[in-house]
């Protein structure tokens, strides 16, 4: 049995349904991807998978343990970082607050120190441990929050957004931590709505979108659904969508839209589809043929831009 | 001068707005002045001497004060961990719920006891209050009053997840035991369903013992006081901490 299986897992708020009847599973090893926009469900499927909401429908386990009804033995193999920094208590330092959730891990003394000590010198925190967590920068915070959801040895790790708010340098650091938490053999399931994070990052992505999941493979395998060629951007201001165009048309600022197309012959495509447009009345304000990304593959299969 | 209207015609807004604002303006004005009301009517009716006053109303003043901190230790705790966001990290690890709620409470309860004890022994030593109750009746009491305390705090934190903003149940509370226990008079003085409510408030007997009662009834009365909220305020959290679990309630939301 995989450490974190999702099946048939719904839950509804009143009449709004925020996760819409959907399974998946995570190998160990292997970091597992949510990638969808904001209001998708991501942060509400990682709530049911720690026991903080109860499924309306379905089943989430952890390490065989089904959450909802044994939510104490599933607790004890998994980590989770929510809310990012706010997580943290501000006026403890690193070590105290590592020191004050081991207690709540059912870590003692000596062990407790111990390894404490050994998280806060993985992350890089072990110069700083004994300064109030006020005084960090943010990507330090992070890899407390990190370091923290780590105490237990947990067998699976819940990232919700562990990028958000960090800047580039930070971001790509933590990444590489993250990549190291599951070459440990751990499972890890993050939430993103990077498309680049979840491209480098995870071995596997789910799309999610509306609650649903649309699309759940390997970044690369989901990129050659496209057809294997490339991807025409074009640049268009006053498009509509009785112009007919073909692909997607994301709106990407005022009055302005990108229209993706995914193309097997951009050298024979990318002018067709230029002069298409402008006949059709647009005007093209600039185009480039790429090689498709994951957000062309989101956006052709869910119809929708991630930062919408 | 547009700035100075728009600035009290926002603030008169917002203020109408919170539930807590109208308790203080309606409430308190009342409970204040009815205290010393009923100190005044307790000193005009004499009987029990000013020496023996002044120990009733240190005493009642430095139990209010602390039933008034930690009344609300329980849920202030869990609402600012709520809105600080560190309560979903505390409520994912495999913890028990009670520790995590009380942990913290005790701390403030704790604390606030040894503030009044201190207070006490300043009063003692600046106004040469003396005491009715022998100091082990008073540690007796002190001992026994935390669990009721904690009962209290629980119910009262139960309904931040009811309702997030519970101030004007604290301060009702707050106010309830300000009249009713007696802080600054003999029961004997209030109006007679006032001290029927009071009678059914765990204060009332905190301070009868300490005041030179009968403190062996007292205690006993504390003690199921102690069963009777301590339980009470564990099956309401329950309850309601499934309830939490089915609406998302643990965020911010
Ligand atoms: N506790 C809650 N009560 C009501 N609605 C909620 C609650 N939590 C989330 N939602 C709603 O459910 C949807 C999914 O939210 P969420 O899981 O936070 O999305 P994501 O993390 O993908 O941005 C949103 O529409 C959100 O407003
Ligand atoms: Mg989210």
């Amino acid at each position: 049995m995989a450490p974190v299986e999702v099946s048939d897992l719904s839950k509804r708020f009143g009449t709004r349904v925020a996760v819409d009847h959907i399974s998946f599973s995570a190998e160990a090893g292997e970091v597992f991807g949510l990638l969808g926009p904001n209001g998708a469900g991501k942060s509400t499927t990682v709530r049911m998978l720690c026991g903080l909401l109860l499924p309306t429908s379905g089943v989430a386990r952890i390490a065989g343990h089904d959450v909802a009804r044994h939510p104490v033995a599933a607790r004890r193999r998994l980590g989770a970082v929510l809310g990012g920094e706010r997580s943290l208590y501000w006026k403890l330092t690193g070590r105290e607050y590592l020191l004050y959730f081991a207690a709540l891990y059912g870590l003692r003394g000596a062990d407790a120190r111990r390894r404490a000590g050994d998280l806060l010198a993985r992350f890089r925190l072990d110069d700083r441990a004994d300064e109030l967590v006020e005084r960090y920068s943010t990507g330090m915070k992070q890899r407390l929050a990190l370091a923290r959801s780590m105490l237990a040895d947990p067998a699976v790790l819940l990232l919700d957004e562990p990028t958000a708010g960090l800047d580039p340098v930070s971001a790509r650091l933590l990444r590489d931590e993250v990549r190291a938490v599951a070459a440990e053999g751990r499972t890890v399931l993050l939430t993103t709505h990077y498309m680049e994070e979840a491209d480098e990052l995870c071995q596997r992505v789910a799309f999610v979108t509306g609650g649903r999941i649309v699309a759940l493979d390997a970044p690369g395998a989901l990129k050659r659904r496209l057809g294997g060629g490339a991807v025409c951007r074009v640049e268009l201001a006053g498009w509509r969508p009785d112009l007919s165009l073909p692909g997607e048309a994301v709106a990407i600022g005022e009055g302005r839209w990108e229209l993706r197309v995914p193309v097997s012959d951009p050298a024979a495509e990318l002018p067709a589809l230029v002069a298409q447009a402008a006949q059709a009345g647009a005007a093209v304000l600039r185009c480039e043929s790429v090689e498709p990304t994951l957000e062309d593959v989101f956006v052709a299969v869910a119809g929708q831009a991630l930062r919408a | 001068m547009s700035a100075l209207w728009a600035g009290v015609r926002r603030s008169l807004l917002m203020k109408l707005r919170y539930p807590d604002f109208w308790f203080a303006y309606l409430a308190w004005p009342v409970i204040f002045p009815a205290a010393y009301l009923l100190t005044a009517g307790a000193l005009a009716q004499g009987g029990h001497g000013f020496a023996g006053y002044r120990a009733d109303i240190v005493s009642g003043t430095l139990m209010w004060m602390w039933v008034n901190v930690t009344c609300w230790s329980v849920g202030g705790a869990l609402r600012q961990e709520q809105t600080g966001g560190t309560l979903e990290s505390n409520w994912s690890s495999p913890a028990a719920r009670w520790a995590l709620l009380t942990g913290p409470a005790l701390t403030d309860i704790g604390l606030s006891l040894a503030g009044m004890v201190l207070g006490a022994l300043e009063c003692t030593l600046l106004f040469g209050v003396r005491w009715a109750a022998p100091w082990p009746v008073a540690a007796a009491v002190a001992v026994a009053s935390v669990p009721w305390v904690l009962g209290v705090g629980l119910v009262l934190a139960a309904m931040v997840f009811w309702a997030k903003d519970v101030s004007v149940m604290v301060n009702l509370v707050r106010g309830l035991f300000m009249v009713a226990c007696g802080i600054t008079c003999p029961l004997a003085v209030l109006p007679g369903w006032l001290q029927r409510v009071g009678g059914a408030l765990p204060m009332t007997y905190a301070l009868d013992a300490m005041r030179g009662g009968p403190w062996g009834t007292d205690l006993v009365r504390l003690l199921g006081f102690d069963v009777g909220l301590a339980a009470l305020g564990a099956l309401l959290f329950a309850g309601v901490e499934a309830s939490v679990r089915r609406r998302g309630a643990l965020g911010t939301y």
